[in-house]
Formats: structure tokens, C-alpha cells, sequence
């Protein structure tokens, strides 16, 4: 097979291991020619059984599937939402480490052992720039028993390691296979490395502090987080990114860094990095053969003022000599930069770029800026807020340090709605006039205010501070139907029967043939039966103009009014027969019938109409609710509540109308009482019990 | 026809009218017969041209997730002495996709809101309410707010379209040109029971009138299958490229029913 000429980049061809409630998180696809080729060492090192089973029985007992309810934002909403991944407990305290991107943006989560306990389990921090999190587990007897980390993982290509976690939410899932190369950067050799960091996620740079290990033990989306071990049971990495196409390769972060992540976010809950202001990569083409290239300097930052140039080299920081003849070598210099402590000078010995004499210059490095800021959704405004950190600003060179990034917009929101509308991507600014820096500084907008009053609201847009006047909503959001005129209905189905059919029938006529008969139908207490051949209304034939067009047979009878008498003619068994009804006004369509989003329970409502209720075969009188869409994520998703449930009662309160739900659900969230509200729902036929939890419904409250 | 000549077939037929010795519908008929329409144009404006009146609204185009709101305005007609008002329904919804202007599934639609309505003999527009909309008869009704003693389009006389008539709508122009009346004549051209029943014209959208200033039917045009009909190729058939004229006694019935009905107010969150 050809070597691959493809300069796609790398990372396009990577996903993330989250196995999302759907099943498949995989983020891209792409042809497997842009796949790299890494050198393996073919494996005839197999390890025997026992040596395998020790290394299982080190750690598989720690090892944990990770639920999360997940809280995505779109159409200047969240959503919520259920996936999963794995996750080791690695200290007696019950710490359990993972992905950020399996904890990022998480609003609850449970972890499940091996052996079926399940646990609710709390953040004690992530880290998004190194892709670990650390979660600790509740309710169980301290101390933990945990797994370990490599002291010394000096692994090599060829070695036989193990992947263990919940590949697709599996869990006690093992694989096994050999380390291809244990420092891998993804970067093909067919780009540019300088580029390397613009490809990662743009306010989430993970993989800029480490270089990879890359192995091809079989991992799948569920396995993020889950920890890669060496015959000798211990943690040599965590299972972070697996291969769209080319085969089974997989990427792991190495031990002590991961390690060392952890334990910055189990002592601080966070990770304190620094910063020089500049951005470095490898020798690799330029002709020299010591240091590393500065490869852009921030404009204003700390190497800036210290006159430090694109182009010159770093030879050494205090006493350590720097050496970065490939891409791979960049990782763990940028990472040295990082642990820097902020309060102390370094000295950085450098070779200018143009070659002159050899200075050393003294910088105090400053805390690296936070790449990305808190998000929320904020519904009386309709919109996403996020709060824009400098370097978020910075990358979207913006005139402004701070404020809230509007994401996305509610259709027909306040926000999309306001005068002149507020565009995704502008900054927020001030709301009347007090300045907006997080998300809780819109707080005073939170609760109702009677009557409505317009906020006015600065906001940066196309480099312009304009204002705008927006006018709040609160509540959940009904969807009035468009009024319709009533119509005429003969309470019947038909299937039109043309000329060119009714000979093959053995009809005697082409017209409608009646399939079925609604409650309460004209035609029904006029004696049309189920069978019979409708030809002719009030003297005109109906014309059935081909085998599938039945709504003719309706639009015939909506030309008459409501309440006129009427005379059909047709045939019964192929005798003449005649009719006469009285029209009544048509039960509502669907379409016609109000709807609503219940923000408590994430779900999509809609009033119950006639229709429903003979489709269900239900009392024309029945009361309630059908549930049109659910939050995989939300307190109904979490219940099971599904599409097509009709809910009559919520707790102790029958559910009569839309207008009933809210109340009801205000009411059970504030009262102190079980953990579970029982909600009874109709489902195929049947009367059935489901469980919503009061902690959710309280949670969604916001 | 010279200028002096058509001021005295005015001045005949005012003499004519005032004796009381014709009715509108024989002097239209005798002006139409020689293809003149000036008794014709002076009874639908003197009549009824008070009750059509401008309509100004908010239409909110929303595709894909975007939206986009313009002013529109229509033209609408005063049904009632307390402000109900006629308007085509595609003023207040739209089903792009039904259009083929967005893929299905796309949920293309236009809404429109903020409904305005500028009565006769006034400056001001007075807002209005939806009551009520019949899109399979393409119809709306609209009321406006604190209304009485309006002049109105009666229905309780109508006149029957039938192929072969002529009809004359009755519209009135922007601000930008007078906001005058004017009369614009169409013809029956046909009818059809497939796939509804219709009467095929043309003419201009709107309520037509017969020569004697009687309602005959509304005319509009039928946007998804004018969509359908366009792009047939070469071979030109043209046929369907008409618009459709509602007959004034459907008009009627509709208008009765829609009479007793509340305004609705779309789109309020709970609570306010």
C-alpha cells in the first residue's frame, strides 16, 4: 500500500472515545488515506494467560462506567442528555480519574463498578487543556480500594498492554494489544506542526502538554477515560482517542502526566499553568541543530516586552538545556513553561533569529490565561451566554477583555426578536448599564417581572457597540396553533376507488369506499357500514381521481356547512343505497392543537385531541397530556417518560390539560417529600407507573 | 374617446341615476356593452371602495433555525360595521416548502404578526387581531380593536361567477401613489371540480365585484400550484396559470362563521 500523500490534517481523523446516548459520538470521518503510519514492531511477545489475569485482576475491580447527565446548548437552550465512559479509582479516597471531555459539561453523575454497585459521584475538577478530570465516588466505605500508576512507565513499542473500561457503555470490557510508539504526536508528516495546536478544538487545546502513547488494544466510544495497563497491573496511560478508519489505533495520555494532573485537581480543583506569551515548534527543517523555535510571540505578552522575536531560538530556561529536533520533542518543553511558578524570574538564554550574539533575558512568567469560559443557557433572554475569557478574545481578536459571547439564539426568542435583534457571536456588553462579565450577572432577570419591561443591552458586534432593546419572556413557552375555521366531517375514512379499479374490484362504480368509522360519525348514525361504496354527494358524483387521493372525498364535504343536511348515494354489496346526515364540525388536527415546552421536565407537551384518544382507543372524554419529544437527559428522559406517552397524572394531581402540568410540577419540586414522584402514564393500552426524581425536577427548576 | 365625450356620458349617467329611471346594474350594462367601464369604476369606488383598506403586519421568515422579520402589507376589506376584515390567509402563514422555496422537512415558514389596519377617512393604524383563518379556502379574518359604524362589504347580496363573466377587483394603492382607489377587470375563464371545486380567472387578487358593485368572489392566487406549474420546459403549457376566484356565497358563509369567533393572540408565553 502506497504511503499516504493526503495533508489532511491528523486530528480530523480522531474522535473522542464518549460513548453519547445515541450510541456514536465520533466526531468526523475521513478517507482512511489520510491515516498515518506509525512503525510496529510485530508482536510475538505474547503474554501468557496468568500474566494477562494478573494484570486484570489489578485493576478491573477499580475500573467504573461513568453515566453522565450531560447539558449541551443549542438554539439558545440546553439540552440534556445521557452518555457514558470509563474511569479508575486511583486513591483511598475515592477519586476516580477520566476525560474532561466525558465529565465537560456535566450536571450529574453515577459511577458503576465492575460488580453492578452504583454510586453517585461528584467534580472535584477537570482540566480541558490536558483532557483528565477527576470525579470522587459517594457513599461507599473509606478507604477505597484502587488501582496505581506506573512509578516508572518507560514503555517501549512492541510492549503488550491492556485496555479496560466500557467500550459503547459495555462494561468489563478488556482488550489487549502492543504499544506502537509511546510518544506520538498527531501530527502527519505531511502538515505543518506549527499548525498543530489551531487544529485542536478552538477553546480546548488538549494534547499541547503531552505527547501520546499510541497503541492498538481495541477501545470504542465508552472507553474514554478508562485506563491502558501493563502486564505488571499498573495505569501506564488513560484511553483518550481512538481511530475513525485505519485499523485499530488508539491514543492514551501517559501515566505521569495524567498523574500529575490529577493530583493539582484533587489538591486545588484546578490546574495553575503558566505563561511566557509565546508559541514554540520544532527544529525540524530550519538547518539548526540545538534549542527550540519561537514560533510566534503574543503581541503585548511577557517574551513581547523582552524582545523576543518569531524566528529565534531557546537554548535554555535557568540551567536546563532546551532541545526540540522534532515535533515530538515540543510537548514536554511547552509542559516545563507550564509548571513554571508565576512568582518567580526565569532566565532564557535565546539566538536571535538573525543570527547575532547570544543574550539571555530575564521574564517572569504570568498565569496562562483560561481558555474557555463558563456557559449557560439563559431562557428569559433566549440565547447562550458564555463568559469570554482574554484568550478566548484574543483568538477572536476582539476589542474587548471581557463580557458574555453570545452563542446560539432561541427562534423567535426574546433575543432574535429584540430591537435591533442580537446576533450569535456578538458580545454582551451591560445590561442596563450594569456590566456583564459572567453568565450569573444576568441573575436580576432571572424571576418574572409583571409587566414585561425591555432591557437595554450594549453589545460589541462587527467591531461596533451598538444597543438594543429586548423584552424578556419567562415561563414555558406554549405554541399557539394558527386558528383554523371549522370544517364539515362526515366522521369517516375512505379509499378512493377510480374507474381503472372498480372493475378489478368488482365494484359497481368508481367513488369512495368507507374504511372506517370514527366515534360520533354522521355517516356511522346514518347506517354507513365499514365497506360501502359513498358515489355521490347531494346529486354530484365524487370523483376519485386516482388509488391513493382520499382527501378529495373530504374536501368535497368541507364545501358544505356545518350542520346542513346532506345526501350521499352508493352501494351496499353492489346494491344502490342511500344517506342522509347531518354534518358536524371536524375534530382539531394535530397541527391545530396547542403545544408547549415544559422546561421542568425537558420535554415537548401537547394537548390531547380526538384523534389521539380513537388512535389509542381511549375514552372520547379522556383527559391529559401527549408527550411529543423527550430530553434523553432531562428529569422525563431519566424517568423513561417516551414520544407518544399520554400523562394523566403527576403524583397525587390529575393531569387534566397543558395548563395543569406546570402547577403541578411547581408544587411536587418545592414540597419536601420521597425522592421519587410517581407518574402515571398511558402507553400502549395500558396504565403504567414511572419514576421522576424530585432532585431533577428541582434541578431544572433554573 | 375624446375627454369632452366621456364627461357627458358621466353627466348622463349621474342624470340617469339621480331620476331613478336605471339601476347601477343597467347602466353598467349599457357602458359595457361599448366596452366603456366609467359607471362601473364610479360605483365600486363611491360604494365600496371605503371599505378596502391597508393592512401592515410582521412577516417572520424562519428556515433552518434563522429567522428574518420584514414588514408586509396587504390589501384587506371591511366585512363588518365593528371592524372584522378580510385578508388572503397567505398574509398571515406561509408553508415554504409547500413552494418548493425550501426543501421538505426544512420548516420554511412565514408567520406573520403585528397585524395594523388604516381605516377609511383616518391617518392612524389602528392595530388588529387575528380571529381566524381558513387556508383551504385561502382566507383570514382580522379585527381591529374598538371599532364601529365602519362601512363594509355586505354579503347578504351576492352575485354569481360563471365562465364567461367579467369581474372587477377593487384595490387601493400605496401611500406612495395617493392610497386612491382602483378597478381592475378580470374574467371568468373557467371551472373546475378537480381536485376542488374553483372558478379558473384572471385578473388581479382580491374581492371582485360584478359591473352592479356586487361581491361575485374572492380572487387569489394559488402559490403552490402557480410553484408547480412553472418550469414545465419548453413545450410551454400554460394552462394552469391562472388564479382562482372563491365564490362571494362561500366568501359568505365563511365570513358568518369567522363573525362569532374570538380574536386569538399567538405566541404569548405563560404568564403574560
Amino acid at each position: 500500500m502506497p504511503m499516504p500523500t493526503s495533508p489532511r490534517p491528523l486530528v480530523t481523523v480522531l474522535a473522542c472515545l464518549l460513548a453519547g446516548a445515541a450510541g456514536i459520538t465520533w466526531a468526523t470521518a475521513a478517507p482512511s488515506d489520510a491515516a498515518p503510519r506509525a512503525s510496529v514492531l510485530p508482536s510475538n511477545l505474547a503474554p501468557d494467560a496468568a500474566t494477562l489475569a494478573g494484570a486484570r485482576d489489578a485493576v478491573m475491580p477499580h475500573v467504573v462506567s461513568i453515566l453522565v447527565v450531560r447539558e449541551d446548548f443549542a438554539d439558545g437552550e440546553s439540552k440534556l442528555s445521557v452518555s457514558s465512559g470509563s474511569g479508575t479509582v486511583i486513591d483511598p479516597q475515592g477519586h476516580v480519574i477520566t476525560n474532561a471531555h466525558v465529565t465537560d459539561r456535566g450536571r450529574s453523575f453515577r459511577v458503576v463498578f465492575g460488580d453492578g454497585r452504583e454510586r453517585e459521584a461528584v467534580m472535584v475538577g477537570q482540566d480541558t487543556a490536558a483532557d483528565i478530570a477527576v470525579l470522587r465516588v459517594q457513599g461507599e466505605p473509606l478507604p477505597m480500594p484502587h488501582a496505581r500508576f506506573a512509578e516508572d512507565a518507560d514503555l517501549a513499542s512492541g510492549e503488550t498492554v491492556v485496555a479496560m473500561g466500557a467500550p459503547w457503555g459495555l462494561s468489563n470490557s478488556l482488550s489487549a494489544g502492543v504499544v506502537n510508539n509511546p510518544r506520538r504526536l498527531l501530527v502527519s508528516l505531511f502538515e505543518d506542526e506549527a499548525d498543530y495546536e489551531d487544529q485542536l478544538a478552538e477553546d480546548t487545546p488538549t494534547g499541547r502538554y503531552y505527547a501520546w502513547i499510541q497503541h492498538d488494544a481495541a477501545i470504542a466510544p465508552g472507553n474514554s477515560g478508562g485506563p491502558l495497563v501493563d502486564l505488571r497491573g499498573r495505569i501506564v496511560g488513560v484511553n483518550t482517542r481512538g481511530m475513525l478508519f485505519g485499523g485499530d489505533l488508539a491514543f492514551a495520555i501517559p501515566a505521569d502526566d495524567a498523574r500529575a494532573v490529577a493530583e493539582a485537581l484533587i489538591a486545588h480543583g484546578r490546574v495553575q499553568r503558566s505563561s511566557l506569551g509565546l508559541r514554540l515548534r520544532s527544529l525540524r527543517g530550519t538547518g539548526h541543530d540545538t534549542g527550540v523555535l519561537v514560533n510566534a510571540v503574543q503581541k503585548g505578552g511577557v517574551a513581547d516586552r523582552a524582545g523576543l522575536r518569531p524566528g529565534d531560538r531557546l537554548l535554555r530556561l535557568d540551567e536546563l538545556a532546551l532541545h526540540a529536533p522534532q515535533a515530538v520533542d515540543v510537548p514536554a518543553i511547552q509542559r516545563r513553561i507550564a509548571e513554571l511558578p508565576a512568582t518567580r524570574p526565569v532566565r532564557l538564554q535565546i539566538a536571535p533569529a538573525d543570527g547575532g550574539a547570544l543574550r539571555t533575558v530575564e521574564l517572569r512568567p504570568v498565569p496562562a490565561p483560561i481558555d474557555r469560559g463558563p456557559a449557560r443557557a439563559f431562557a428569559p433572554f433566549g440565547m447562550v451566554v458564555q463568559t469570554l475569557t482574554p484568550a478566548m478574545a484574543e483568538r477572536r481578536r476582539l476589542p474587548v477583555e471581557g463580557g458574555l459571547l453570545v452563542g446560539s439564539l432561541r427562534t423567535g426568542g426574546p433575543a432574535t426578536t429584540a430591537r435591533p435583534p442580537i446576533p450569535a457571536g456578538a458580545v454582551l456588553l451591560s445590561a442596563d448599564g450594569r456590566p456583564l462579565r459572567r453568565p450569573a450577572d444576568l441573575s436580576p432577570w432571572r424571576t418574572p417581572q409583571r409587566p414585561a419591561r425591555p432591557v437595554v443591552l450594549e453589545f460589541l458586534a462587527q467591531g461596533e457597540r451598538r444597543i438594543a432593546a429586548l423584552t424578556p419572556s419567562w415561563g414555558d413557552h406554549h405554541r399557539e396553533p394558527l386558528p383554523e375555521l371549522p370544517k364539515a366531517w362526515a366522521g369517516i375514512e375512505v379509499q378512493p376507488v377510480p374507474p381503472s379499479l372498480a372493475t378489478p374490484l368488482g365494484l359497481p362504480s368508481a367513488g369512495f369506499r368507507v374504511t372506517r368509522l370514527y366515534p360520533g360519525s354522521p355517516l356511522a348514525s346514518a347506517g354507513v357500514q365499514v365497506g360501502d361504496l359513498l358515489v355521490a354527494l347531494e346529486g354530484e358524483a365524487l370523483p376519485a381521481l386516482n388509488d391513493l387521493r382520499a382527501e378529495l372525498f373530504a374536501q368535497r364535504v368541507r364545501e358544505f356547512e356545518i350542520g346542513q343536511r346532506v345526501r350521499f348515494t352508493g352501494y351496499r354489496n353492489g346494491s344502490p343505497k342511500a344517506w342522509r346526515a347531518t354534518l358536524v364540525a371536524a375534530p382539531l388536527p394535530a397541527a391545530a392543537l396547542r403545544s408547549m415546552e415544559q422546561r421542568r421536565l425537558r420535554t415537548q407537551l401537547r394537548e390531547l385531541g380526538f384523534f389521539d384518544r380513537v388512535e389509542r382507543d381511549l375514552p372520547l372524554d379522556q383527559a391529559g397530556v401527549l408527550v411529543q419529544a423527550v430530553e434523553p437527559g432531562g428529569p422525563a428522559g431519566l424517568a423513561h417518560l417516551r414520544a407518544g406517552d399520554v400523562i394523566v397524572r403527576i403524583g397525587d394531581r390529575r393531569v387534566e390539560d397543558l395548563d395543569s402540568v406546570a402547577p403541578a410540577l411547581e408544587t411536587l419540586a418545592d414540597e419536601q417529600g420521597p425522592a421519587r414522584i410517581p407518574v402515571t402514564i398511558l402507553r400502549q393500552g395500558e396504565a403504567r407507573i414511572l419514576q421522576l426524581e424530585r432532585h431533577w425536577l428541582q434541578e431544572t427548576a433554573g | 374617446m375624446n375627454r369632452s365625450n366621456a364627461l357627458v356620458r358621466v353627466m348622463l349617467l349621474m342624470l340617469l341615476t339621480t331620476m331613478g329611471g336605471a339601476t347601477p346594474s343597467a347602466l353598467a350594462n349599457q357602458t359595457l356593452e361599448r366596452g366603456d367601464f366609467t359607471a362601473t369604476y364610479r360605483i365600486l369606488v363611491e360604494q365600496r371602495a371605503k371599505a378596502v383598506v391597508p393592512v401592515r403586519y410582521v412577516i417572520t421568515l424562519t428556515a433552518g433555525g434563522q429567522e428574518q422579520r420584514n414588514e408586509d402589507r396587504t390589501q384587506g376589506v371591511l366585512v363588518s360595521a365593528d371592524g372584522l376584515v378580510l385578508v388572503p390567509a397567505r398574509a398571515i402563514s406561509l408553508d415554504l416548502s409547500a413552494l418548493g422555496r425550501a426543501p421538505p422537512g426544512a420548516g420554511a415558514e412565514a408567520r406573520s404578526s403585528g397585524f395594523r389596519v388604516r381605516l377609511p377617512g383616518s391617518d392612524e393604524w389602528r392595530d388588529a387581531d387575528l380571529v381566524t383563518r381558513d387556508s383551504e379556502l385561502g382566507l383570514a379574518w382580522l379585527r381591529v380593536r374598538e371599532a364601529s359604524g365602519l362601512p363594509f362589504i355586505d354579503f347578504n347580496e351576492v352575485a354569481e361567477p360563471v365562465p364567461g363573466r367579467r369581474f372587477y377587483t377593487l384595490l387601493r394603492t400605496s401611500d406612495e401613489w395617493g392610497a386612491v382607489p382602483v378597478v381592475r377587470p378580470g374574467m371568468v375563464l373557467g371551472e373546475t371540480r378537480v381536485p376542488r371545486r374553483t372558478l379558473l380567472v384572471d385578473g388581479m387578487p382580491g374581492l371582485a365585484f360584478d359591473a352592479a358593485g356586487l361581491p361575485m368572489g374572492f380572487v387569489d392566487i394559488d402559490l403552490a400550484a402557480m410553484s408547480r406549474a412553472q418550469g414545465r420546459g419548453l413545450g410551454l403549457d400554460l394552462a394552469d396559470l391562472v388564479m382562482h376566484m372563491l365564490p362571494a356565497r362561500r366568501v359568505a358563509a365563511a365570513t358568518r362563521l369567522a363573525e362569532t369567533l374570538p380574536v386569538t393572540r399567538l405566541d404569548a408565553p405563560a404568564g403574560e
